[in-house]
This record gives structure tokens, C-alpha cells and sequence, in this order.
């Protein structure tokens, strides 16, 4: 093959260009630590990479639904055992009253209940965030309430029966609220807000509280208690997906590295290695390239 | 038969000789020029004369110069030219499409989309929050914005394209030109008899120049012009040069010859680079986005529609996005108005939230020609990567033939300054011998003079 003059030149400038394209690619993964930076460097490992970084996100998500969720169960907790403590104290009074000793200051008594009554319409419209915790999905005004004439006690929202469903994780829906339906009933006459004003009213007339009406309080204290532990469970639950969700989120950040981290080391050692092939390329052209017959003449 | 025909002879070779000196420094002196052709000085014996019986040879004489080049690679590197231009250029452009998506990244579409619907999601927790309403709207905005600026860059885009391609056209044009008068030029120089070789390597530069830009054939006729015929059309000769115009049916771009329907087959070059890229993938990257985009906003207010709002007085039936209509995805006034008129409720009280998860739920839900909205995304962005990557491969796989092909071309047509070097010592040689047959001739004249 003959060899003309520009045919070294321009083979040698070839090969730099190549070896330098080589380098640029090496320096910009090593300078923005990623392989790909864009959809061409690897269309496949680009989408990958979109699909796990959505699903973190959405992890990330159902997370704070999960901490939120978990917030407002405690609150509701807290008010479920509030109640429980002022109906079990209500159970000591009842049978205090059954004592003859004490049965004769009926009223001293009925104003006791009707304290205990105003204490549990506060728990029962114990407001958290913006919600009503028993008022179900209705947040517009306290859930509960006295008639205008005070003679009873009333629901004031047409319904306190919404559940409060939240997403835990793609698939899964979560209720979080105890609905005031679930917990009081129906609100008019044999709930526990009524039977007690029924007692008040018969004791501040000297009578004692009737078996059927003690009965329904404790019907409600069992009730409370069911509530409480079904409280408990889905706190659980949600602390149980919240692990879940971590170690889920954990796995996926490897697998994206994986995708998209560059191997430093690697590409560090390639890189000196092409700049030493560089380096040894202007080296050796700097001493064959301007050589012709002419310097021997 | 005389001492005269020694001076004869050696008078012819001193000038012989001398020309093939200016041959071989005119190649020295375009040594370093790479559209050069290398000259070949042609020696051939003087007719002989026949005297008294005899041959007598007269010396020597300069028959022709020619350039020395390879018909051959000089077809392929045209053919490959083409194809690399071709290549180069839709990559080039389709790095500037890709840019505009800039994904993977917290800015692109995918992560703004998943963000929109991670919102409703969270707003189904507190779904009386406005602070939460309120992230909601701004995560509308957020992929409103992009959406718009990716419809307006790559508008942007097309727009200097065609710019360009413009700009293209005319320098074919200017080029076509151009290839007729050297045609014309040449023609004149060898029909009077003259060499026109550096006149050749003008018109050749024009015609590689030429290969970026278009697929073209070249054909030489008995004139020596050179013909030349683009996409079937009839382009340049020796006597005329075709106008080229752009032309734009409904949205397909294409060359023709002035005033004709005479519409090119592009298929190689940077014209047809930009033409495939204006006239297919940009449309069809585009037809993509409108499609996923209007789904979108029809899927959204499907749902969004079917609940109520957390007024006074609850309302149903609003739409959560007015339109998606040239690029613009609008966010409906109501919504933007009052967050109290996102509409997540299902039943009018406020603390329901059955509606955002609904709407979380469209983020996975396959409902867009069996995908869902990010995974017909993310096929979107794996098609313009493969698009890219395929033509980048195509462009290395072209370069590495081109520069093969470019060094077959200096080898067999670039300059030796060795080889010419060699040359110069020859013809030095020779001249000296001759010049010195000249004084031989002088002595030998003398004597014979010395004898009067």
C-alpha cells in the first residue's frame, strides 16, 4: 500500500478522535456518577430506571399516609380510652348508688352523670386535623350534641356512618377512622349519651338507675372495648405495612443503583489507561510525524 | 544527419525535465491539501525519424499529466458520505429532542406525573386539607409547565429545522450551480487541448460537498462533464443546473425542481436527514405525547367529575382539567379558583376521600392502549433512546467506513513528498546529464571548429 504524506497525519488524528470520544464518555459518567444521563446512553436501563424511581416515590408516599394514618389511630386511642375510663367510673357510681348509705342524695349523684355525660360529648367530638375523629366523614360541625331544649342528646350531622379509607400501598385500601355509628349506634334513644341523661333525669327525681338502663351502659363499655383493641389492630397493621415498605424501598434503591451508579473504580482505571494510550500516541507522532527523505538530504 | 540533433535533443529534455520539476514542486506545494489529486508527469519517446534506413530517435517528450485516482473509491466515498451525513445529522437532532424530555430525571414528565397523582393519594388522608388540595394544584402546574415547555422546544425545534433545511436547499442550489460552470469550464480547457486537472479537484470538492447534503449520483460523459441526478431528478450537467424549492405538504418536507412536481426521493444526505426527522419522527414523537396527554385529561375528569366539591354547598360534575389542546395542558378555572372545588368527595361530606384514591389509582390502572400512563410514557422515552442510539451505532459503523475509504483515497491520490523528493533527484539528474550533453556537443563542435 503507499503511503502518501496526509494519509499519517490523518490516520493519527482518527484515532486521537477516537480516543478522546472514548474519554468524554468516561469523564461525564465519572463527573455526574451516573451511566446514563440521558435515553440513548441506554434506552432500556432509562426506562428501568423512570419505572424504580416512580416506585420509590410512590413508596415514599404511602408512607406518609401510613404516619399519617398511624397519628390519627393514636388519637383515637387516646379518646376511646378516655372514654372507657369515664364509663368505667360511671359503673363505680352505679354501684355506689345500689348502696342504701349513699341512695339518698340521688341528686348529688345525678350531677356527677350529667358532668360525665358533657365529658364524654367532648371525647365524642375530639377534633384532630381538621376531622371530627367519630364524626365520620362529615367535618362541617361537632358531630354530637344537645336538642336545642336540652331535653336530649342529638346527632347533628345527618350521618356519622363514613368510613375513612386510605391507600397503604398499591393495592391495599386502609380504613383509619372509627365511625360514631360503629361506636355510639344510633343516636336517639339507647345510646349511651341518652340512656345516661335518662338516668340523670330519674335520678335528680330520687329514682334509682334502672337494671335495663345500666344494661345499656354496659353494653357500651363492651363496645368501647371491642373499638379499642379493633383500634389497636389496625394500628399494627400499619405498622407492619410501614416496615413492609421500607425494606421494599431499601431492595429498590439498590436495584436503581445498580441501573445507575457508575463503577468509580473501574472507570477510574480505564480512564488512566486511555490517557496513557494518549499520552504515548503524541508522544511517538511528535517523533515519526514531520520525518521525511527531506531531513536526510 | 548533423551534431545539431544532439543540442536538439538535449534541449527538449533540458525542458522536459524542467516541466516535470514544476510537476513534482506544484505536488509538493499541495502536500498538506487534502482535496488535491496528485499529478503524474507522463514521459514518452519523441516520434522518431526515419533517415537514409534508419530509426532515429529524437529524445523525449512530455505526452500528458494526468491525476492519479481511483474511480472506484471515489463512487464509494460518495455513496458513504451520504449515508454518514444522513446519520450524523438525525442523531445530532434527535440529541436536542431528547434533551428537551431531560429524562431520567426528577424534571421529566415521568416523575411530575407520578408526583400529580402521589398528591391524591396524600389528599385522600386529610381530604378537607387545603394546604393538601393546594399540593395537588401545584402538581398540576409543575406537569403543565413541562408538558407546555416540551411542546414549545420542540416546536422551537422543528421551526429552525425547517430553517435549515431552507439554508440546505440553497447551497445545494449555489453548488449545482457551480458543478455547471466548472462542467462548462473544463469542457472548454480539454477541447482546446489543456490539462484542467486542478479545475477536476475543484468540481470533485463540490461533489463530496454535495454528498453531505443529498443523495446524489454522479456520471461522467464523453465531455468529461459531470451529470449529476438527485433522487431521480435530474439535478446538474454541462450545460444547466436544476433550482431546487422547498416544498411542505401538510407537514412532510421534501425538495423539488422549481416550478415542477418533480419531487425528489430523499434518502441519504443531511437534507433527507432533516426531512425524516421533521416530516416522521418529530410527528410521531409528538402524536405520542397528545395522545397520552389527552387520555389523561379525560381519564382525570372522569373520575374528578363524579365527585363533589367541599363547598357550603357541595357540587359535582367538574372537570379538574379544561382542556389538553395544542400542547397546553389548562388546569379548569374552578380548580384553580378554590382548592375547595377539587372534587374528591363521594358522597358531599368533606372528610371523604374516596375519589383521590381513585384517582391514585389511574396511576396504575392499564387503561391506555393496555398500559398505564407512565409505563406509555416510559415507552415513548425508550423509542426516541433506541431511535437515538440506533443511528449514533449507524454513525460510527459509516465513520469507520468513511475514514477507511478516505485513507484509500490518500493512498492512492495524496502526495508523497518522499516519493516526489525521488522524483526531483531523477529529473535533476537528467537535467544535469543533458545539460552536460549540451556542453559535450559544444566540445565536439570546437574540435571540429579547431580543424577549419
Amino acid at each position: 500500500m503507499r503511503i502518501s504524506d496526509t494519509m499519517l497525519s490523518q490516520s493519527y488524528l482518527n484515532n486521537i478522535f477516537n480516543s478522546k470520544k472514548r474519554m468524554e464518555k468516561m469523564q461525564t459518567q465519572l463527573s455526574t456518577g451516573t451511566k446514563v444521563s440521558k435515553p440513548s446512553d441506554s434506552p432500556s436501563s432509562a426506562a428501568k430506571i423512570m419505572r424504580l424511581d416512580n416506585t420509590i416515590k410512590n413508596s415514599e408516599s404511602f408512607k406518609r399516609n401510613i404516619a399519617e394514618g398511624i397519628s390519627s389511630l393514636k388519637e383515637t386511642n387516646d379518646a376511646l380510652q378516655g372514654m372507657l375510663s369515664e364509663v368505667q367510673a360511671l359503673r363505680g357510681l352505679f354501684t355506689e348508688i345500689e348502696n342504701p348509705v349513699n341512695n339518698q342524695y340521688p341528686e348529688s349523684y345525678a350531677s356527677k352523670i350529667g358532668l360525665a355525660i358533657e365529658n364524654l360529648i367532648n371525647m365524642a367530638n375530639k377534633e384532630y386535623n381538621g376531622k371530627y375523629l367519630f364524626g365520620g366523614t362529615d367535618n362541617s360541625q361537632k358531630p354530637i350534641g344537645y336538642t336545642a331544649d336540652e331535653s336530649a342528646i342529638e346527632l347533628k350531622v345527618p350521618d356519622v356512618s363514613g368510613e375513612h379509607n386510605v391507600k397503604i400501598s398499591s393495592n391495599i385500601t386502609q380504613k383509619i377512622n372509627t365511625t360514631g355509628e360503629e361506636l355510639f349506634g344510633t343516636i336517639g334513644t339507647d345510646d349511651i349519651f341518652n340512656t345516661l341523661k335518662r338516668i340523670k333525669d330519674d335520678l335528680d327525681t330520687g329514682i334509682i338507675p334502672s337494671d335495663a338502663n345500666k344494661q345499656l351502659v354496659e353494653d357500651f363499655h363492651s363496645n368501647l372495648l371491642d373499638k379499642i383493641s379493633e383500634n389497636g389492630t389496625f394500628t399494627n397493621r400499619l405498622y407492619d405495612s410501614e416496615e413492609l415498605l421500607d425494606n421494599r424501598i431499601l431492595t429498590l434503591k439498590e436495584l436503581l443503583a445498580d441501573e445507575v451508579e457508575v463503577d468509580v473504580v473501574e472507570t477510574m482505571v480505564d480512564l488512566e489507561h486511555q490517557d496513557y494510550l494518549l499520552q504515548l500516541a503524541y508522544k511517538t507522532s511528535s517523533m515519526i510525524l514531520p520525518k521525511s527523505l527531506l531531513d536526510y538530504l | 544527419m548533423g551534431l545539431s540533433r544532439i543540442f536538439d535533443i538535449s534541449r527538449r529534455s533540458l525542458a522536459t525535465y524542467q516541466n516535470s520539476m514544476n510537476i513534482a514542486s506544484h505536488n509538493i506545494s499541495n502536500a498538506a491539501n487534502k482535496n488535491y489529486t496528485r499529478q503524474r508527469v507522463n514521459l514518452a519517446a519523441e516520434n522518431p525519424e526515419t533517415n537514409a534506413n534508419f530509426v532515429w530517435g529524437t529524445g523525449i517528450k512530455l505526452d500528458s499529466i494526468t491525476r492519479v485516482r481511483d474511480g472506484l473509491v471515489d463512487k464509494q466515498l460518495i455513496a458513504n458520505q451520504q449515508n454518514y451525513s444522513f446519520n450524523e445529522k438525525q442523531s445530532l437532532m434527535l440529541s436536542q429532542i431528547e434533551q428537551v424530555f431531560s429524562e431520567p430525571s426528577e424534571l421529566g414528565i415521568s416523575n411530575l406525573m407520578n408526583n400529580f397523582f402521589n398528591t391524591w393519594n396524600e389528599l385522600s388522608v386529610n381530604p378537607n386539607s387545603i394546604p393538601l388540595r393546594n399540593n395537588v394544584i401545584y402538581a398540576a402546574e409543575n406537569l403543565a409547565t413541562k408538558v407546555d415547555s416540551i411542546n414549545r422546544d420542540i416546536d422551537t425545534i422543528k421551526y429552525d429545522m425547517f430553517r435549515e433545511f431552507q439554508e440546505k436547499t440553497d447551497t445545494l442550489n449555489s453548488s449545482l450551480n457551480q458543478v455547471t460552470q466548472l462542467n462548462k469550464q473544463i469542457f472548454q480547457a480539454t477541447a482546446t487541448g489543456l490539462d484542467a486537472n486542478d479545475l477536476m479537484d475543484q468540481r470533485d470538492k463540490i461533489i463530496g460537498d454535495l454528498s453531505k447534503l443529498v443523495n446524489l449520483s454522479v456520471n461522467y460523459d464523453n465531455n468529461g462533464s459531470a451529470n449529476i441526478s438527485i433522487g431521480g431528478v435530474f439535478a446538474a450537467d454541462g450545460a444547466a443546473a436544476t433550482e431546487f424549492e422547498v416544498v411542505n405538504d401538510n407537514g412532510k418536507l421534501t425538495i423539488a425542481a422549481l416550478n415542477t412536481s418533480n419531487h425528489v426521493q430523499l434518502k441519504a444526505g443531511e437534507i433527507a436527514a432533516i426531512a425524516d426527522i421533521y416530516s416522521n419522527k418529530i410527528p410521531d414523537y409528538q402524536n405520542d405525547l397528545d395522545y397520552l396527554f389527552t387520555e389523561f385529561v379525560r381519564q382525570v375528569n372522569t373520575v374528578h367529575s363524579s365527585g363533589y366539591t367541599i363547598e357550603s354547598t357541595p357540587r359535582t360534575g367538574i372537570d379538574f382539567f379544561k382542556e389538553y389542546k395544542d400542547g397546553k395542558l389548562v388546569i379548569s378555572d374552578d380548580i384553580l379558583n378554590s382548592p375547595e372545588n377539587i372534587a374528591v368527595s363521594a358522597d358531599g361530606t368533606d372528610g371523604n376521600g374516596d375519589i383521590s384514591v381513585q384517582l391514585a389509582d389511574l396511576s396504575t390502572s392499564k387503561t391506555i392502549n393496555g398500559a398505564s400512563f407512565n409505563s406509555y410514557y416510559n415507552s415513548l422515552i425508550s423509542k426516541l433512546g433506541n431511535d437515538k442510539l440506533s443511528v449514533d451505532r449507524q454513525t460510527e459503523a459509516n465513520q469507520m467506513i468513511l475514514d477507511q475509504l478516505q485513507l484509500q483515497k490518500q493512498s492512492i491520490s495524496g502526495v508523497s513528498v518522499d516519493e516526489e523528493m525521488t522524483e526531483i533527484i531523477k529529473y535533476q539528474r537528467a537535467y544535469d546529464a543533458s545539460a552536460k550533453l549540451i556542453r559535450i556537443a559544444d566540445e565536439m563542435l570546437e574540435t571540429i571548429m579547431g580543424l577549419v
